[in-house]
């Protein structure tokens, strides 16, 4: 390993190339409408649907997840997040609020997820 | 015999040196631009280092090794994740540095890359597709810490093989 380059010129471009690719897909992610559904999901089963324009004020709901942890999931018409959770490295309620379209807070050790979705891609008419 | 005896002590101490840093970046507090559960990775300069300096099976036992610890310490979730983060990137970076003539900062990156890429699988395994969320950011983020591991091993490797060389032979690569 001693002969090894630290870095070379040709390693550049596929850094260049990945970078640009992920500021994209961010870009991309960040342009997207703001949410108007929010779904809490357990172990990839969806256990609670809520349209946000049907909430008047904050709604919290406690989900029980897996290992015992219970998660606190709350909802507001311009988004959601996940307030409390029983789980030791609290990465979930340090994601922070989320209000567009695509946007995820996950609780793994209780395999509780709450994503944002955004209004569905409606078609005028189907020709074949 | 010797030479079997120095090998398991050397890789019982690269096992010690891996834990203790995945612990040191444990205790730092989330920097606010980083996506939340994001972690520094210094662990992997030692995966690195075992991968291309004492051989696969070692680098995979202290991969095994982190991912047990993870396991009993922070649960199963973890456990799972870091067990296979820590299989992929060692894989990834063992055949980077024995197989091709990639640099370091760049077997360094994609050893990143590799480690977040397992994670998320077994994180949408575990929960649902709302892990794609974080794609963008670990990727960015993958990248700079990759660079930051090949740039800290590439420094290093000098110093160490000095002190080597003082030592006495270090055990030979098994592959």
């Amino acid at each position: 390993m001693e002969k090894k380059k630290l870095i070379t010129p040709w390693d550049l471009l596929p850094l260049l190339a990945l970078l640009l690719a992920a500021a994209a897909l961010f870009f991309w992610l960040n342009s997207r409408p703001t949410a108007v559904t929010a779904v809490v999901e357990r172990e990839g089963e969806a256990l609670w649907t809520q349209d946000l324009a049907s909430i008047n004020g904050p709604m919290e709901k406690v989900v029980d997840g897996a290992g015992g942890h219970q998660v606190t999931v709350v909802l507001t018409p311009a988004g959601g997040c996940i307030s409390a959770s029983t789980c030791p490295d609290q990465t979930c309620v340090r994601t922070g609020t989320l209000t567009h379209a695509g946007e995820a807070a996950l609780c793994l050790p209780a395999r509780v997820s709450l994503r944002l979705v955004g209004p569905s891609a409606g078609f005028d008419a189907v020709t074949y | 015999m010797k030479q079997a005896s120095s090998r398991v002590a050397f890789t019982g101490l690269l096992g010690a040196l891996a834990l203790a840093l995945s612990f040191l970046e444990g205790l730092l507090p989330p920097l606010p631009m980083l996506p939340p559960g994001a972690k520094l990775g210094l662990s992997n300069i030692v995966a690195m280092y075992a991968a291309g300096s004492v051989g696969l099976p070692c680098a995979l036992f202290l991969a095994v090794l982190k991912g047990g610890f993870a396991l009993l310490g922070r649960g199963l979730a973890a456990g799972l994740m870091s067990l296979c983060g820590g299989l992929i990137s060692t894989l990834a970076m063992w055949l980077l540095l024995c197989k091709t003539k990639a640099s370091l900062m760049l077997t360094g990156v994609c050893g990143a890359l590799a480690h977040n890429g397992a994670q998320l699988l077994v994180a949408w395994l575990l929960t649902s597709q709302a892990v794609l969320f974080y794609v963008p950011a670990l990727v960015v983020f993958g990248v700079l810490t990759g660079l930051l591991t090949g740039l800290v091993l590439g420094l290093s490797l000098p110093p160490l093989q000095k002190l080597a060389r003082r030592r006495g032979p270090a055990p030979k690569p098994r592959q």
